[in-house]
């Protein structure tokens, strides 16, 4: 059974975020490039991703890099999906025409080792490679090819500083693929990953701006029966993992959905008052964000918007704001865009008084033991 | 007296003849008999003397580097790109410097050499270093 956390595990994995992008990018980034060779970048036509919980967030957040800069059909799935209803589907034609990757911070995750070992029996001219925090893993032992985006150990962690090397490895393997197949020059290729490394004075300007708001938010909200997320394109992933949060901090019933398909169903939930969260960067998506957070409003809603900061329409409407300090392409932005929903998190715990995973609750835990085994073996 | 020509390339394999830009800093430099060294400080780059009258000549040549040394995935260098791994070798073997004779205060040289540049991964923002040493 797992020991006690307190929620102060959360923020001290934030401090720690930039230095991230200062000092351990880089060592995940030669990690990608030594991972594949020019000839099986060049070849590849299709990439798998897959995960669960904070991994398979991380695949659905990367989407847009891959789709930008590798060219490449790009499928994030989660594992229990790709295990049953997508490997087998997997259109073989030539080697190396498909990568797929299995992502696991622990490198332990059942799911996605086994998804690994059925694309191996599926067809040898896959390249099944493991995304894993941890290089002596039961994942880097199944995978063909090891992509590590290990980090320096600081003690038990929920998942904040393993998402952030995830996302990093995957969107580093997009840049390279895209730099690979010619799409763009090395040059601007390593503009690309310089954009990351500077990242990081953004990324702790936002954390810190965000305890304040993050605060009175979760006095407000810390008797909702759920908190409901919405953010479209990265920002889905930016989402998931941000319920994510909420849910694994204090247990508080939290989901997540397009923006689009929010408007489709989920305003015909009651409560009529339950809190909404949009996280909408400046990008693509924004204008739909905007519409809902008008929408979200009129049926009375209180709003907490996840934006960048000096922007004037969402922020007009919200009740809330918490706002990322700094500009990035809309590509890189679940790098930035998730650190205020976890803040949030960390806030509701304390309002709360829980502590993370229901580790507080011994009666609890002792029934979720057997769960536990089931996703890791 | 170091001077240095700065300038870009726009594709991925071209040449660029610098020889006016060299003749105006050997002309700058007021040295009338002498040398002057051309060296080319990037290691994708080539450097070499040839005539630039015909475009088609350094073309030619151009193409026949490629021809030599193709742009492949197996290079052991694999950091970068293929074509990165591949200027690497066609800028060792072209050579990166030259040293030209300077008589009378202008670069002793044949009617229709030039002093020519070889991209061999561009595009990228380039220089040649030039020095002009009086006897």
């Amino acid at each position: 059974m797992l020991p006690f956390q307190q929620p102060e595990l959360i923020t001290d994995q934030l401090k720690t975020l930039g230095n991230i992008h200062r000092e351990d990018f880089k060592n995940i980034d030669e990690s990608i490039r030594k991972g594949f060779n020019a000839l099986e970048l060049e070849s590849v036509h299709r990439v798998y991703a897959l995960g669960d919980g904070d991994s398979y967030h991380s695949a659905l957040s990367t989407e847009m890099a891959f789709s930008e800069f590798s060219k490449i059909p790009y499928l994030p799935i989660s594992a229990m999906h790709f295990l049953e209803y997508g490997a087998d589907y997997i259109p073989v034609n030539f080697p190396r025409d498909t990568i797929v990757i299995g992502i696991s911070a622990s490198g332990g995750s059942r799911r996605v080792v086994q998804s690994l070992e059925k694309a191996k029996q599926v067809s040898d001219k896959l390249l099944v490679a493991g995304l894993v925090g941890k290089v002596d893993s039961p994942l880097a032992k199944v995978a063909n090819k090891v992509l590590s985006v290990q980090l320096p150990e600081l003690g038990r962690s929920p998942g904040i500083r393993t998402y952030t090397a995830s996302l990093m490895g995957l969107i580093g393997l997009a840049i390279r693929i895209g730099e690979i197949k010619r799409h763009y020059h090395m040059q601007e290729a390593n503009t690309l990953r310089g954009e990351i490394v500077d990242m990081a004075d953004m990324v702790d300007a936002t954390y810190q701006a965000a305890i304040e708001p993050a605060q009175e938010a979760a006095q407000l909200f810390k008797n909702a029966p759920f908190i409901s997320y919405a953010g479209s394109g990265p920002s889905f992933g930016s989402a998931y993992f941000s319920s994510a949060k909420v849910v694994e901090a204090c247990g508080l019933f939290a989901v997540a959905q397009d923006l689009e398909e929010w408007a489709h169903v989920e305003r015909f939930a009651y409560p009529l008052d339950f809190p909404v969260v949009i996280i909408a960067p400046p990008g693509k998506g924004y204008w739909r964000a905007l519409e809902l957070a008008k929408g979200v409003k009129t049926l009375g809603h209180p709003l907490m918007a996840i934006i960048e900061e000096g922007d004037k329409d969402i922020s007009a409407l919200a009740d809330i704001v918490l706002p990322v300090k700094g500009h990035v392409r809309e590509a890189f932005s679940p790098l930035l865009y998730y650190i205020s929903g976890t803040v949030f998190a960390y806030a509701l715990a304390k309002a709360l008084g829980r502590s993370m995973f229901m580790t507080d609750n011994e009666k609890v835990m002792e029934v979720r033991e057997e769960m536990r085994k089931q996703i890791r073996g | 007296m170091i001077k240095e020509i700065p300038f870009k390339t726009h594709q991925q394999q071209t040449w660029i003849n610098l020889l006016d830009e060299v003749n105006a800093i050997v002309a700058e430099s007021g040295v009338q008999e002498g040398l002057c060294i051309v060296h080319n400080p990037h290691t994708t780059g080539g450097l070499f003397i040839n005539s630039y009258l015909d475009p088609n000549t350094p073309e030619d040549i151009m193409h026949e580097w490629d021809r030599l040394i193709p742009t492949r995935f197996d290079f052991f260098h694999q950091n970068d790109t293929p074509t990165d791994a591949s200027a690497h070798v066609k800028s060792a073997l072209m050579g990166i410097s030259c040293t030209l004779i300077v008589h009378k205060g202008a670069l002793l040289l044949g009617h229709s050499q030039g002093v020519v540049f070889a991209e061999f991964d561009g595009p990228r923002d380039r220089k040649l270093i030039i020095k002009v040493v009086a006897d």
